[in-house]
C-alpha cells in the first residue's frame, strides 16, 4: 500500500515537472537544395501513331530551277500578301538561334529561309527581305502541329499552335511524320548522324562508344532519336525541347544527350566541357523542309531553291556555319522517279 | 453524526438559508466574472491572432505573391530589352527576389512551428514537387518550401541571363524552366499562404457568457423574493445594486462583443471581396506579362488558350470586385470611393485592350518581334490602376480589426470588477438580515 502511494506520488511529481518544463525548440533545419526539373512532357507526345506507312517521303519535282518568273498560285499568293512564316527551332545553335533582344534568327536554316524568301519575293529589295520573314519558334515536340493540314485539323491541341508556311527545324524525313501530320517533305538539305553528347570526364568510367545500356539518355519528345535510345538499351528521358537536354546534362540529371550531330555541335559550343561521341550504331538521317500537303506549289518552289543551291552554294553555306566539317547535300528522290 | 445534525439544523433555519444564499451569490458572481472576463479575453486573443499572426502571414503572402509574379515577368524582360534597360530590369528582378525573401522571413517570425529538415526534403523532392501546389501543407511547411525553392529559382534565372547575353540558345531553356517553377509551384504556394477566413468564434454571439449572466440575475431575483417573504421588506438595496451591476456588466459584455464581432466580420468580408481579389488580380496581371513574354521567346502548345483564359480570369475578378459597391450595404462593408471605381474602370478597359493585343499577336497580322517585345516590357500592367485601391482596402481591413480590438479594450477587467462589486453589494445587503436572526 505504501509502495503504491509512493509510486503515485512520484508519478504526480514527474507529471507536474514535465508539464511545467518548456518544450525544447526544434533543431535548425538544414534542408537539401531542391533539384530543378525540366518542363514536363505531357499529352501531345502521346498522340497515337499511325500503323503502316501510307504516304511517301518522295518530294515533288520543281518546274525548273531558274526562278526567274514571279511565282504564282495558292499559298504563294497569300504569302506575298503578308509575310513568309517560317517555323524554326530557335534553340539549335548553328542551325537557327534567336537573339532574344532583336528577334533576329541566325544559322544555316535561317539562311535557307532567306533563300526561299528571295524566290517568293523576287521583285522586292533584297536588303529588306529579312523583314519579309516571320520566324516562329517551334519547340521540338510541337513543331509539326504548326502546319495547316487535314490531319492536324482533326487534332484539337494543334489549334493552339501558331501556324506557319514551312518548318525548317532539322526535321528528319520519316514516312510516319508524313502520315501523322499530313505534311510533305522537300528534298533534303542536310545529312545527319545520331550521336551522343556527354562530359569529357566520363570517358574513364564509361565509353559511350561501347553502348548506352542502362544509361539515362535525353532526347526531344516526338523525335526519331528517342525511340532509338530505348532500342539500344538506354533509359530514354524525353523533354519538350531538345535544348532542355543540355540543361539536364549540365546538372548531371542524365548521363548523355542523343540527337543529330549538327545539333550536338551547337551544344558543345555552348558548353565546351562536353564531348561528342558516335552513337553505338551508325544511323544516318536526312533533314528537309516540311510543308503542308495542301501546298504543293510551295513544296515545288522550295525544291527549286534547294536544287539551285546544290553544289557550291550549299557547300559555302555548310562551311559558313560548320567550318571544315565534311558535309554533303543528300540526293533528291521525286515522285514518279 | 452530532456535527452533521447540528449543521443540518442550522441550514434549516432562516439564518442558515440566508448564509447559503450569500455563499451562492458570491460563488455565482465569481463564476460570472470569470466567465465574462474569459469570454472577452478569448475573443481578444482571436482578434490579436487575426491582427498579428494571420495578419502578418496574410500581408507577407500578398507581398511574396506580388514579388514572385513581378520577378517572373522581369526575368524575361531582361532578355528582351537592351542597353541601360538591362541593368534596370536585372535590378528590379533582384529587388523582387529580396522582397519575396523578406516577406517569407516576416511571415516565418509570426509562425512558431518549425518544419523539420526531413519533411522539407520530402516536400521538395522531385517525386512530390508536381503535387506541391495542390497538396495540403501547413503554413510553416509552405514557408519552408518557398524559402528552399527561392534560391533555386534565382539560380536558374541568372544562368539563363548569362547564356542569353552570349546569344546561347540554352539560356532560353533555363529561363523557361525558372518560369515554370515559379508559375506552377511557387506562386500557388504563396497564394495559398493567405487565410482570409476569420478565426472561428471571433464573429459569434457570446451565448454562454450571456447565459451565465442571466442565470446570476435570476439567482439574485430569486433571493430577493425569498428575502421579501421572510423579512417583509419589499426591496433589499444591496441586492438591487448587485442585480443592476450584473446587468451592466453583461450588457457591456454583450455590446462590446457584438461591436467586435461586427467589425471582425466586416474586416473578413472586405478582405475576401476586395483586398484578396485585388492583390490576386495585380499579381496575375504581372504573371500574364511574364507568360506573354515567355510565349514570345519560347512558344508552346496552348499558348493562345492559356493567355486568353488568363485575361478572362482577370476580367471576371475585376467584374466581381467592381460589383461589390452595389452589394456593399448588404455586406456591411465600406463601398468603393470614386477614385477606386475609376481605377477599376481603367483596369477593365486595359484588360480588354490587352486581350485584343494577345489575339492580334497570334493572328496573321502579328506585329514584328521587336514590337511585341517592346509592348510587353513597356510598363507594369495594372500597377498604376490597382496599387492605390489595394493600399486603401488594406488600410480599411486593418482599421476594422483595430476597431474590433478597441471595442473589447478594458471590457474583461470591467466585467470582473463589476461582478466583484455585485458580490460585495449582495453581501452588504444580506449581512444585516443574517445578523437580525443571530
Amino acid at each position: 500500500m505504501r509502495t503504491t502511494t509512493r509510486l503515485a506520488a512520484a508519478f504526480l511529481v514527474l507529471a507536474a515537472t514535465t508539464a511545467c518544463t518548456p518544450a525544447s525548440r526544434g533543431a535548425v533545419p538544414r534542408p537539401s537544395a531542391p533539384q530543378p526539373q525540366p518542363p514536363a512532357v505531357t499529352s501531345v507526345a502521346a498522340r497515337p501513331r499511325s500503323t503502316g506507312c501510307q504516304g511517301t517521303t518522295d518530294s515533288l519535282r520543281p518546274d525548273g530551277t531558274e526562278l526567274v518568273r514571279l511565282p504564282r498560285g495558292g499559298v504563294i499568293d497569300r504569302i506575298r500578301g503578308r509575310q513568309l512564316r517560317v517555323g524554326v527551332s530557335q534553340t539549335a545553335a548553328k542551325l537557327s538561334s534567336r537573339d532574344l533582344r532583336t528577334g533576329a534568327v541566325a544559322g544555316l536554316e535561317a539562311d535557307l529561309a532567306l533563300e526561299i524568301a528571295k524566290a517568293i519575293f523576287p521583285d522586292r529589295d533584297p536588303a529588306r527581305l529579312p523583314g519579309q520573314i516571320q520566324y516562329v519558334a517551334m519547340p521540338t515536340r510541337d513543331r509539326f502541329l504548326a502546319l495547316e493540314t487535314d490531319q492536324n485539323g482533326r487534332f484539337p491541341p494543334a489549334g493552339n499552335v501558331a501556324k506557319v508556311d514551312l518548318i525548317i527545324a532539322d526535321a528528319s524525313v520519316t514516312c510516319e511524320r508524313v502520315d501523322t501530320f499530313g505534311l510533305r517533305f522537300s528534298v533534303p538539305y542536310l545529312e545527319t548522324r545520331q550521336a551522343l553528347l556527354t562530359y569529357r570526364a566520363v570517358a574513364g568510367q564509361w565509353d559511350p562508344r561501347q553502348g548506352i545500356t542502362g544509361k539515362s539518355v535525353c532526347s526531344g519528345a516526338g523525335t526519331v532519336n528517342l525511340a532509338r535510345v530505348t532500342e539500344h538499351g538506354g533509359v530514354a528521358v524525353p523533354v519538350v525541347d531538345t535544348t532542355d537536354c543540355l540543361v539536364q546534362l549540365q546538372r548531371h540529371q542524365v548521363d548523355a544527350v542523343s540527337t543529330d550531330d549538327v545539333i550536338l555541335e551547337g551544344f558543345h559550343d555552348q558548353d565546351p566541357n562536353t564531348e561528342i561521341y558516335p552513337f553505338p550504331v551508325e544511323i544516318k538521317d536526312t533533314a528537309a523542309v516540311a510543308v503542308s500537303n495542301r501546298d504543293p506549289e510551295l513544296t515545288r518552289l522550295v525544291n527549286a531553291v534547294l536544287e539551285r543551291m546544290r553544289g557550291k552554294p550549299m557547300q559555302d553555306l555548310y562551311r559558313k556555319w560548320f567550318g571544315d566539317r565534311p558535309m554533303v547535300m543528300p540526293p533528291a528522290y521525286y515522285e514518279g522517279g | 453524526m452530532a456535527l452533521r445534525a447540528a449543521v443540518a439544523a442550522h441550514f434549516r433555519r432562516t439564518e442558515g438559508k440566508l448564509t447559503l444564499a450569500v455563499a451562492a451569490v458570491l460563488v455565482a458572481a465569481a463564476v460570472a466574472g470569470l466567465v465574462g472576463a474569459l469570454s472577452i479575453g478569448q475573443r481578444a486573443d482571436l482578434l490579436a491572432d487575426l491582427a498579428d499572426r494571420r495578419g502578418a502571414v496574410n500581408a507577407a503572402a500578398g507581398e511574396a505573391y506580388r514579388a514572385l509574379a513581378d520577378a517572373d515577368a522581369t526575368s524575361f524582360s531582361v532578355v528582351l530589352v537592351s542597353g541601360e534597360k538591362v541593368a534596370a530590369q536585372q535590378r528590379a528582378f533582384r529587388d523582387d527576389v529580396v522582397a519575396a525573401a523578406a516577406a517569407l522571413d516576416y511571415a516565418t517570425k509570426a509562425v512558431p512551428e518549425v518544419t523539420p529538415t526531413a519533411r522539407i526534403n520530402e516536400l521538395t523532392s522531385q517525386a512530390r514537387r508536381a503535387y506541391l501546389s495542390t497538396g495540403t501543407l501547413t503554413t510553416s511547411e509552405r514557408l519552408a518550401v518557398l524559402s528552399s525553392l527561392l534560391p533555386v529559382y534565382t539560380g536558374l534565372v541568372e544562368a539563363g541571363w548569362v547564356y542569353s547575353s552570349r546569344v546561347d540558345p540554352v539560356g532560353t531553356s533555363y529561363l523557361n524552366e525558372a518560369s515554370l517553377l515559379v508559375r506552377e509551384t511557387m506562386l500557388d504556394l504563396a497564394k495559398d499562404l493567405r487565410d482570409a477566413n476569420p478565426p472561428e468564434g471571433v464573429d459569434s454571439f457570446p451565448w454562454f457568457a450571456v447565459a451565465v449572466g442571466l442565470a446570476v440575475v435570476l439567482l439574485l431575483v430569486g433571493i430577493q423574493r425569498y428575502l421579501a417573504r421572510r423579512t417583509r421588506r419589499r426591496f433589499n438595496i444591496g441586492m438591487l445594486v448587485a442585480t443592476a451591476l450584473t446587468l451592466v456588466a453583461f450588457g457591456w459584455l454583450t455590446a462590446a462583443s457584438l461591436v467586435a464581432a461586427t467589425n471582425a466580420a466586416a474586416s473578413a468580408r472586405l478582405s475576401a471581396t476586395r483586398l484578396v481579389p485585388l492583390t490576386e488580380i495585380r499579381a496575375e496581371a504581372r504573371n500574364l506579362d511574364g507568360a506573354q513574354a515567355r510565349a514570345l521567346i519560347f512558344p508552346l502548345i496552348g499558348d493562345l488558350d492559356d493567355l486568353t483564359a488568363r485575361t478572362d480570369r482577370l476580367q471576371d475578378k475585376l467584374a466581381a470586385v467592381r460589383s461589390t459597391p452595389t452589394d456593399a450595404a448588404a455586406l456591411e462593408i465600406t463601398p468603393l470611393d470614386v477614385a477606386g471605381l475609376h481605377a477599376l474602370d481603367g483596369a477593365v478597359v486595359e484588360v480588354e485592350q490587352w486581350r485584343g493585343e494577345i489575339k492580334r499577336d497570334f493572328s496573321a497580322t502579328r506585329p514584328q518581334y521587336a514590337d511585341v517585345a517592346a509592348a510587353i516590357t513597356a510598363d507594369e500592367e495594372l500597377k498604376d490602376e490597382l496599387d492605390g485601391v489595394i493600399a486603401t482596402a488594406g488600410r480599411e481591413v486593418d482599421q476594422s480589426i483595430v476597431d474590433a480590438r478597441a471595442a473589447l479594450a478594458g471590457t474583461d477587467v470591467g466585467v470582473a470588477v463589476l461582478m466583484a462589486a455585485a458580490g460585495a453589494a449582495a453581501l452588504a445587503g444580506l449581512w444585516p438580515r443574517i445578523a437580525e436572526y443571530r
